[in-house]
């Protein structure tokens, strides 16, 4: 049948063979941009911008949401106490489920022999991935961190990143879902094509989550002019932020 | 060219996540249109989230109003439009006109800015 195609339209197989670009399924370095709509950890596919799919909640997990009040999504008002308004950092979970929109929506993955570094250019965080074959600590024996900690491994050609240890101050998304320092999560990555990366991501939170919560599937594409600029290096500066908080009301909590 | 009601309802729920951090979508009336106001550049904000103009109105009572015009594209998608930090300085005559803030009676959303009588584009994106 592909004989008969090259013999009848050699230009169109011609062309559709340039289109289809090689690629290496474990190469994932690069600059990612997020594509809409990814505005919340668990979106409602196919369902546009502002449709969650409906968190399973621990009782405890209800009144911790409850307690947080986004300006975004659903449940978003003028009284807000997000900790994006503090200036705080975001935390891994929410840089991966950022709602920045282009052209600040990218994060660069860069592979190293043993770890894996993942740059998020929306408040110029980073995290690290080891890839030696190191176990997680035990998360009562280490302090939690904003992005936790992090070790990856092949499982065919999916990047499997399981973390420990996030500090519970971090919302999952800026739709305000909240997380406890129990949870767990996991990043299963898989670059589809030459320019499409696919991310799922579980959490596994007994005091929040009654059962693992995944969210929708994300898609990065490839972004090869960015990693040609300069990098923005978007920082949240507290001598800029709360003026400018002041000046239009925003009603969040901004200081401490 | 006229939107069905479902083409309304996608485009509100495609245009309010990206207000909704530090404007527009909770602190505008987007519906609204106040201005043009014209005054005088005091300062000229060019920062992350969103660049702001602060600029001073003589009233109808020859008081001076301290106004401020914030815009919703980020200092890259303006520099992306041609944009400095020096674009505007303080002394240049600002007209300005946008969906009035809901609270603060003083602060415009920047929708369209003439600095000295030109109009100057900003370009899309922001959020």
């Amino acid at each position: 049948m592909r004989l008969l195609a090259v013999l009848v339209f050699p230009g169109l197989f011609a062309a559709g063979v340039s289109l289809q670009q090689k690629f290496d399924p474990r190469d994932l370095s690069g600059h990612w941009d997020r594509m809409s709509p990814i505005v919340s950890f668990s979106n409602v596919p196919g369902s546009g911008r502002g449709a969650t799919v409906e968190a399973p909640f621990t009782p405890e997990g209800k009144k911790m949401n409850d307690a947080n009040k986004p300006g975004y999504g659903p449940r978003r008002g003028t009284t807000r106490n997000d900790p994006l308004g503090r200036c705080e950092p975001l935390g891994l979970v929410r840089h991966l489920s950022t709602e920045i929109v282009e052209p600040h929506n990218t994060f660069e993955i860069v592979q190293l022999p043993n770890r894996i570094l993942q740059f998020f250019e929306y408040r110029h965080d980073w995290r690290e991935i080891w890839m030696d074959g190191r176990a997680l600590p035990d998360p009562a024996k280490v302090d939690p961190k904003w992005n936790g900690f992090s070790v990856g491994r092949w499982e065919g050609d999916a990047l499997v990143v399981d973390s420990v240890a996030l500090d519970g101050r971090s919302w999952v998304d800026k739709f305000g879902y909240p997380h406890s320092e129990e949870m767990r999560l996991q990043e299963r990555y898989r670059r589809v094509d030459a320019d499409t990366l696919e991310l799922v991501i579980t959490i596994t939170d007994p005091v929040v989550y009654s059962k693992p919560w995944s969210s929708d599937v994300k898609l990065m594409k490839l972004n090869r002019d960015k990693a040609k600029r300069w990098d923005e290096q978007i920082y949240c500066v507290p001598s800029e932020e709360f003026p400018f908080q002041r000046l239009i009301q925003s009603g969040n909590v901004i200081e401490p | 060219m006229r939107l069905s009601g479902k083409a309304l309802i996608f485009c509100f729920f495609l245009a309010a996540p990206a207000f909704a951090h530090h404007g527009g979508g909770v602190e505008y009336f987007m519906d609204q249109t106040r201005g043009p106001v014209t005054g005088t550049v005091t300062g000229f904000a060019f920062t992350f989230p969103h660049p702001y103009i602060e600029f001073e109105v003589k009233n109808a009572s020859g008081a001076i109003e301290k106004w401020a015009a914030v815009f919703q594209p980020t200092p890259t998608n303006l520099r992306a439009a041609g944009w400095t930090r020096d674009s505007v300085k303080p002394g240049d005559t600002l007209t300005v006109s946008g969906p009035p803030h809901k609270s603060a009676s003083n602060v415009i959303f920047a929708r369209r800015v003439e600095i000295n009588g030109k109009l100057l584009e900003q370009g899309g994106g922001g959020n």
